[in-house]
């Protein structure tokens, strides 16, 4: 495991960044400890002011016996997610054929996608991300209403 | 406390096809800042493995990248300040071999005049260069290169002249 760390700094009129990288932490409160005590270490040396920081870190995957013959990374599956009037999406590409449902109609997306086979997949999703919202912060919709294919 | 968790942590999943294009797919979460990272790398582990039916690619990674977001008050910083004019900081590795960071808008009264060089007897760069080398949290967590070597020695600290980005 590494954790980046991204320190942006800025002057009047441009930015810049900093990379720190430390090996283990435990918590977010450490990680935010970390990036405080970086603060009042690095303001006294520079004249810039500092903006939002950034913290990564990266999982390694590779699923044996993947990427399969007819993957596509161009032909992506928008997942349209809806509860009352709140809506959400994600997008993941090359979903295996036996998901098309050719009969699907036109409804801007080429071809709707069999949902009952898509949605157990998809609240599985959900049940392993707890706390799982849109970008704008607010809960993520859990009723899976349509895929659909869109040609990136 | 200036900095504290924003409000949305995003997990990026990498995907790549048979002809090596990439993709990526990232989901958002609301996570409190009680929560450790084994926990954040169970929720990447774990995406990724559910994510694999709906695909035919291959998952590369799972990425985390969460936001600290800086709560003090915004002040213009001086004229003379140049994120162009860095301190670089050179630092020993475990490995023998040498790494470096920089330091946007390196305040100027701390190079020796008629050099380059950064006066290292400066108790701020001391300070500075010891946070690097001991770790923030406990001794024997300081940072690493980006190899993952340990920084074990300050070695060296001049000021350079670096393009960056407009802000």
């Amino acid at each position: 495991m590494m954790l980046r760390f991204r320190f942006t700094f800025f002057d009047r009129e441009n930015t810049s960044s900093c990379y720190l990288q430390l090996k283990s932490l435990d918590t977010i409160v450490q990680a935010l400890q970390v990036a405080n005590e970086f603060e009042t270490k690095v303001l006294p040396i520079t004249e810039c002011q500092l903006g939002d920081a950034h913290v990564k870190l990266k999982v390694l995957g590779n699923i044996p016996g993947r990427p399969l013959e007819t993957s596509d990374v161009f032909n992506q599956v928008v997942y349209l997610c809806k509860d009352n009037q709140i809506s959400g999406s994600f997008k993941i590409p090359s979903a295996p054929a036996s998901f098309y449902d050719e009969s699907g109609s036109y409804t801007g997306m080429r071809i709707f996608y069999k949902l009952d086979q898509v949605n157990p997949l998809v609240q599985e999703i959900f049940a392993t991300l707890p706390g799982m919202c849109r970008p704008d912060g607010a809960p993520f919709p859990q009723n899976l209403i349509v895929g659909g294919r869109l040609r990136m | 406390m200036p900095f504290t968790l924003g409000p949305v942590t995003e997990i990026t999943l990498t995907f790549e096809d048979r002809d090596l294009n990439k993709a990526h797919a990232t989901f958002c979460l609301e996570i409190a800042d009680t929560v450790t990272i084994l926990d954040i790398i169970g929720y990447a582990t774990g995406l990724l493995a559910k994510v694999a039916p709906l695909t035919e690619c291959n998952i590369l990674d799972s990425s985390v990248h969460m936001t600290l977001k800086q709560t003090d008050a915004w002040a213009l910083p001086p004229e003379s300040a140049e994120v162009q004019r860095k301190g670089s900081f050179s630092f020993l590795t475990a490995a023998g071999t040498t790494g470096a960071l920089e330091i946007p808008g390196l305040v100027n009264t701390l190079v020796v005049d008629r050099s380059n060089t950064i006066d290292i007897s400066n108790a701020a760069i001391t300070d500075f260069t010891n946070y690097i080398v001991n770790g923030p949290i406990g001794f024997g967590n300081g940072f690493v290169t980006g190899a993952g070597i340990q920084y074990t020695q300050f070695r060296s600290a001049r000021k350079i002249h670096r393009s960056s980005s407009k802000g």
